[in-house]
């Protein structure tokens, strides 16, 4: 017995010295919030702090000239943490009526930082757009958490052990999951590589996928044409549109289902057919291994139930902001 | 043509706005009952001679209301009237249906809008299920804490 589990602690050492270690290569956590805390007088500060409820009166105001909608309280526009206005083009003007919706359905005493989804990824979205208009003040840039390089760099990993890409074994609820896997993940990712094509001069574009069976357990990276074609989709963006990619992305784990997101809310006549999609299939395509595990173990109080409405609000929140009426 | 799917997505979108509003509405009617019960009870101090017979039936009338239970509170959602016209003049759903118009857009985000709502109202009401003690006071969570190891919190 002893020999031999020596001579297995063997193998896995040397395995382990000839793999290169890439995937422990910057290992500091992705997707908590980088904001700084502040001291700035906003009302979105002063909610997080107080939690209280200090307005009587959430209204919109609608500037006809340059057909903008200013949320307010008790007359004064609400600011976003870093001090600019929640204020949406007139083209959003069901987004704001939701806004406001959102603000005054609070009630005092319950407001928690999950109680205002959309105000906040609204106000994510117009603070990286200020952020990243040419002169602004670097000490704002670093409140936010640097500029969106460094949010592309951070997104770009999720890619390498994407949700989409990773295929449990065979062995596993009798190769149900893994069938379903490759039904619903192996179009979307022929589909994506295509869709990757559009921002590369290779052709060759090939997601390198994560196979439990054949690779066993360890990271993943991509290729660098496939990261470098990523980098210019997300280019292609506008601020608005990476802050609802980054919200996604972080939400499903998945850089892929960021993208399937924000392309099935553009014009989708001219997407390419196996990444056409809606909303319900990405949440479950994000959650498949975890709805297996529930049929199988049964849903755990506390955990499943709140964790699937928290990723459907989630998804949502993102495809409203995405909308373009 | 797609009238009668006009209808039932409008309808799902008012209802779930309705679901949304229902528990901060029933906190704001319950916050007036009490500010109106002592209005009144002070009117009723203030002039002890007059017979009160007007303010003992509003008095009657706010003890009875019941904003839990109350269904009549709830049957309209507060602000329907910029939602109706957000959807005639900006977004101008029912002309856009009528062309056929990127008409699954619409729909789909119709549906979005509904989801977001319910699964942020589901979301809420089970995180407020499964920890009880979100919703309390400084005070009342002080008087529990003391009630633990059977003292009172002088009042």
């Amino acid at each position: 017995m002893l020999p031999s589990l020596r001579k297995g602690c063997f193998i896995v050492n040397s395995i382990r010295l000839k793999l290169p270690r890439f995937y422990s290569l910057n290992a500091q956590p992705l997707g908590t919030d980088n904001t700084i805390e502040n001291n700035t007088p906003t009302e979105t500060n002063r909610l997080s702090k107080t939690s209280q409820k200090f307005w009587e009166k959430v209204s919109l105001n609608r500037d006809v000239e340059k057909g903008k909608i200013a949320l307010q309280l008790d007359g004064r526009t609400i600011k976003t943490p870093l001090g600019n206005g929640i204020i949406v083009d007139n083209a959003k003007s069901l987004l704001a009526y939701l806004l406001k919706l959102e603000w005054s359905s609070l009630s005092s005493l319950s407001i928690k930082t999950h109680s205002l989804p959309l105000t906040s990824l609204v106000a994510r979205c117009i603070d990286l757009q200020m952020t990243n208009e040419p002169g602004c003040d670097p000490q704002l840039v670093a409140k936010i958490g640097g500029n969106s390089d460094v949010i592309k760099n951070q997104l770009l990993r999720y890619l390498d052990t994407d949700t989409l890409l990773v295929f449990s074994p065979m062995n596993e609820f009798e190769g149900r999951l893994r069938n379903a896997q490759n039904e619903l993940y192996i179009p979307i990712i022929k589909g994506m590589e295509e869709f990757l094509r559009n921002f590369s001069s290779e052709s060759n574009i090939r997601l390198q996928i994560l196979d439990a069976d054949i690779h066993g357990l360890r990271g993943n990276q991509q290729s660098d044409i496939v990261k470098n074609a990523a980098k210019k989709y997300m280019s292609s963006l506008s601020p608005w549109d990476l802050a609802i990619l980054e919200k996604t992305v972080l939400t499903t784990k998945s850089f892929i289902c960021g993208v399937l997101l924000l392309e099935n809310k553009k014009d989708t006549a001219n997407l390419i057919p196996a990444l056409k999609t809606d909303m319900d299939n990405i949440v479950r395509a994000a959650t498949l291994e975890t709805i297996f595990q529930v049929e199988k173990w049964g849903e755990v109080e506390d955990t499943h139930d709140v964790d699937k409405r928290d990723i459907r609000r989630k998804i949502h929140t993102a495809a409203i902001a995405a909308f373009k009426q | 043509m797609d009238r009668p799917r006009t209808l039932r997505t409008y309808r799902g979108l008012i209802r779930a706005i309705l679901k949304y509003e229902r528990p901060s509405k029933i906190v704001n009617w319950g916050n007036l009952r009490k500010a109106m019960i002592t209005k009144l009870e002070y009117a009723k101090k203030q002039n002890q001679r007059d017979s009160h017979e007007n303010i003992n039936r509003q008095l009657e009338k706010w003890k009875k209301l019941d904003p839990v239970s109350d269904r009549s509170l709830n049957l309209f959602i507060a602000d329907s009237k910029s939602l109706r016209s957000i959807l005639q003049n900006d977004i101008k759903w029912e002309k856009k249906v009528a062309q056929g118009q990127n008409v699954d857009e619409i729909f789909e985000h119709a549906l979005d809008i509904i989801k977001f709502l319910d699964n942020q109202r589901e979301y809420e009401e089970l995180v407020d299920r499964y920890n009880p003690g979100n919703k309390l006071t400084q005070d009342e969570k002080v008087k529990r804490t003391a009630n633990v190891v059977g003292l009172d919190v002088p009042t």
